[in-house]
């Protein structure tokens, strides 16, 4: 058990852009900060413990949010979406959470569930369900394990509260993605409480004590913590010469091109949906998902997310190892380069061209 | 056929048809290569089974040109010369710069059905191939209308591939044709195979076809044609013209042995009449003889010729043979005996007795030239005159033959004249088969290390069995011959008042004298 408080908000910060491989809410975690700050000093630190130190009886309620991070540029974070969905699950289920736990380690969903916890006065369970950023909220380990997370609450900011039920967690999303336009583009969620032993067997555990680490020697810029601790490794060093974008369903697809710095004649492919998914030279695979690849501009060693990434940054091109269990045949049959429709099979980062 | 040369390049097709204001984004250094089919790739995994040389048409579709880099270093690994590709957001620096690195012209074309692109791109590629067509069926045309010598076979080749073409023995010699260079070791392989041109262009391929009548024995001849340098297509259909040449060739040969063997066996079985009735040819025979060319009247000189080894190939060792003899001016009727063969000249007088050397010479002369073929031997008879005369010639030359391989002699060609007596019998010392027998008939004595007795028998022998010469020439007393020579006749199990017996004692004792000589 740690204690998280306003001075991890930046770690955290870092690690959520950094593990959301270029999503994670397009703009990044820069408009949930402040509120995270804020609840942080209202209601006091939030306890991050582990499923065992929690009775086994007790409940966690996994919450995020849904929609584009876009829009909430222009239509901010009100501040009580989430208490109120977690309340409606509450009230639908008839139990009572004794603490949160997160969904996907990814940008502003990776910060919701420490705003939740702080606000609800309920420890966070240090787990989530991806690691990394995913593109649907049924690519999690959850969906690996046959654990369904209906029912499920979805609350706007204008009062709205969606109560979604009776079918699995991907028709769930189909429903809720189909009512973000009538609820404002973005929605806080709630899902259905799980128990101690459905978070062990069915999430990754360790999560926020991992990314407040990642975070910290991100913040560092320290390289070599970071490839030691977790096999981060430097693909690419360079200028963004080209980044052709088009519009696929709901995801932001395209391509970004990286001149290497040194060598004019070297460059780096990146294809992108929402998130950074391949990145090849001369035709090889140097990383692809499920691995991590992210885009850090060079001189402020920020990630760039694939919404803001843009001709001209001078970027490095950060490459880190998923968990083992997206390397499993259900977790790349969920998360590999086929589920994304590239031609292309898995090659783990470390068996990849160096 | 000048249009065949020209190679189908991908900068030939960058103007034609569907690719007529194709764009080229990368990979000029490629644009010359020769293009020999158009692929039409939509996955990865189709995208690695390119053949080489293919101009590879990508079929658009969101998800598979993602991986476009992915695919040009596929295509190029398998070996494709171009990559046609739809102008799109998939197409970005990487992939311009990729295929630059790789020497792969990229072209950026518009087209909607990538089927029908390649369809209509196909028909110019393999326009060689229609071509090839046409060659083939105008040789074979001409194949089948006249030809039965290989000369005018080579020359239709030739001039239809616009090469030389060539008949080559198994040694690398010129049968008919061109005289073509061929590398070190060209005919070791004996399946037909073509070796690449030289590197500054200056020649093409050198294709060559075995010409094979027994398959066991190897390739009889060799069918090489020069091309000049042009581009694979032509060479392919170059090889496959050579087959069809080579094909002729065979059929040719065949029928050419057959009228060989035949004439042979012909030959062989007449000779054997005439020998067998020397004084009363037939009618029939003497025709039969003169349909030859066989002059029954007149002064003939037989050679008789013979392998020292017996011939693993003896159907290849008679042409050879009869080649050799032709070069000397002793060509003829070679005419096969036994293991060996024979054949006579015939003059209108009888042949000045220093003559011989007319034969001989050149008989050793054909024989040399033989010797990394075979090692061969020859003897030649008196000149004798008439049908007769023919058989008795025949005769002494097989006999000179005989002694001429034998025992230490290293005579290759004798002349029944030059075999004087003494030299018969050394002859016949000589022969290991006979020494071995001596050894076995004297063996008692031997084993016993009587040398005394073997010495007084000898002496016997060479004294027409005189006790009393033997013991006045051995400073014994004559009984001491008598019974001695008793001992001998005990111990050997002879009889030496008996002729026979004598005989073989008296030859058994000189010729281990001989042998004891030797091998001092």
């Amino acid at each position: 058990m740690w204690q998280f408080t306003i001075e991890d908000v930046p770690a955290l910060s870092r690690a959520a852009m950094l593990l959301g491989t270029g999503g994670g809410g397009g703009t990044g975690t820069e408009l949930v900060d402040p509120i995270l700050r804020r609840a942080l000093r209202e209601h006091g630190p939030v306890q991050v413990v582990q499923p065992g130190e929690l009775p086994p009886e007790s409940l966690a309620v996994p919450v995020g949010f849904v929609g584009s991070g876009t829009v909430m540029h222009e239509k901010p974070y009100e501040g009580g979406e989430i208490v109120r969905a977690v309340r409606g699950v509450e009230q639908h289920t008839g139990v009572t959470v004794q603490a949160v736990v997160g969904v996907a380690m990814t940008g502003i969903m990776a910060v919701v569930p420490v705003i939740a916890a702080a606000q609800l006065g309920l420890p966070l369970v240090d787990a989530d369900g991806t690691g990394r950023g995913v593109t649907k909220l049924s690519q999690t380990t959850l969906t690996m394990a046959g654990i369904d997370l209906t029912p499920a609450a979805f609350t706007a900011d204008k009062g709205s509260n969606l109560l979604v039920d009776g079918v699995n967690s991907a028709d769930a999303e189909s429903v809720i993605r189909l009512s973000m336009p009538a609820m404002g583009g973005w929605a806080g969620m709630a899902w259905r409480p799980l128990s101690m032993d459905e978070i062990t067997k069915g999430m990754l555990v360790g999560s926020y004590s991992r990314a407040a680490e990642m975070g910290r020697l991100l913040g560092d810029r320290d390289r070599e913590g970071l490839a030691a601790g977790y096999g981060a490794r430097t693909l690419f060093e360079g200028k963004v010469v080209e980044v052709p974008r088009r519009h696929l369903g709901q995801s932001t697809t395209g391509t970004v091109v990286v001149e290497h710095s040194e060598q004019r004649d070297r460059a780096l492919r990146i294809e992108m949906q929402n998130e950074y998914l391949v990145a090849l030279e001369d035709g090889r695979i140097k990383a692809c998902v499920p691995d991590l690849i992210c885009v850090l501009e060079q001189e402020t060693g920020r990630c760039i997310t694939a919404e803001r990434v843009r001709y001209g940054l001078w970027v490095e091109v950060l490459a880190i190892p998923c968990d083992p269990a997206w390397r499993t045949e259900a977790g790349l049959e969920l998360l590999g380069p086929r589920s994304f429709g590239y031609d292309m099979d898995y090659v783990p980062l470390e068996r990849a061209a160096a | 056929m000048t249009t065949s040369w020209q190679p189908v390049t991908v900068r030939m097709l960058c103007g034609l048809e569907g690719l007529v204001g194709a764009h080229l984004a990368a990979g000029e250094a490629g644009l010359d290569q020769e293009v020999r089919s158009i692929e039409v790739v939509s996955t990865l995994a189709s995208a690695e089974s390119v053949p080489p040389g293919a101009l590879v048409v990508a079929a658009p579709g969101e998800t598979e040109l993602v991986v476009l880099d992915m695919m040009l270093s596929a295509v190029r690994a398998a070996g494709a010369v171009g990559f046609v590709v739809t102008n799109g957001p998939h197409l970005v620096g990487s992939a311009t710069r990729l295929a630059g690195k790789l020497g792969m012209p990229l072209l950026v074309a518009t087209f909607k059905d990538p089927l029908q692109l390649a369809r209509q791109l196909d028909r110019v590629v393999h326009a060689p191939e229609l071509v090839r067509a046409d060659v083939l069926s105008q040789l074979g045309r001409h194949l089948r209308r006249r030809h039965t010598e290989p000369g005018p076979v080579l020359d239709t080749l030739a001039r239809m591939l616009s090469g030389q073409a060539g008949l080559i023995s198994p040694v690398g010699a010129v049968l008919a044709g061109s005289a073509l260079a061929l590398p070190e070791g060209a005919l070791t392989d004996p399946s037909p195979h073509t070796f690449p041109g030289a590197a500054d262009g200056r020649e093409g391929d050198l294709v060559l076809v075995p010409v094979v009548l027994d398959a066991q024995s190897g390739p009889d001849m060799w069918l090489a044609v020069q091309l000049p340098p042009g581009p694979r297509t032509w060479t392919t259909t170059a090889e496959q013209a050579a087959v069809l040449a080579a094909s002729a060739v065979t059929g040719w040969a065949a029928r050419r042995r057959l009228e060989g063997e035949r004439e042979g066996r012909e030959r062989s079985d007449l000779l054997s009449e005439l020998l067998k009735k020397p004084n009363h040819p037939s009618r029939d025979l003497a025709e039969s003889g003169l349909k030859l060319g066989w002059r029954m009247h007149g002064w003939h000189t037989g050679v008789h010729l013979r392998p020292t080894r017996s011939a693993s190939n003896r159907r290849r060792l008679t042409e050879v043979l009869n080649a050799a003899l032709g070069e000397q001016g002793l060509g003829g009727h070679l005419v096969e005996r036994g293991e060996g063969w024979a054949f006579w000249a015939t003059a209108d007088r009888e042949p000045a007795h220093s003559s011989h050397g007319d034969v001989v010479k050149p008989l050793r002369a054909a024989l040399n030239s033989l010797s990394g073929e075979a090692l061969l031997t020859a003897g030649v008879g008196r000149p004798r005159k008439g049908p007769e005369g023919l058989a008795r010639t025949l005769t002494e030359a097989r006999q000179a033959c005989l002694l001429a391989g034998t025992g230490a002699r290293s005579v290759r060609v004798a002349h029944i004249d030059e075999l004087d007596l003494q030299q018969l019998l050394a002859d016949w010392y000589s022969l290991e088969s006979f020494q071995t027998y001596a050894r076995q008939i004297l063996k008692p004595l031997y084993d016993r290390g009587e040398t005394q007795l073997i010495r007084t028998v000898e002496a016997y022998l060479e004294h027409e069995s005189s006790a009393s010469s033997t013991a006045a020439r051995l400073g014994i007393h004559r009984n001491t011959v008598a019974e001695r020579i008793a001992r001998v006749e005990s111990l050997l199990d002879v009889n030496l008042a008996l002729p026979d017996h004598r005989l073989v004692v008296q030859l058994a004792c000189r010729t281990l004298r001989f042998s004891d000589r030797q091998a001092s």
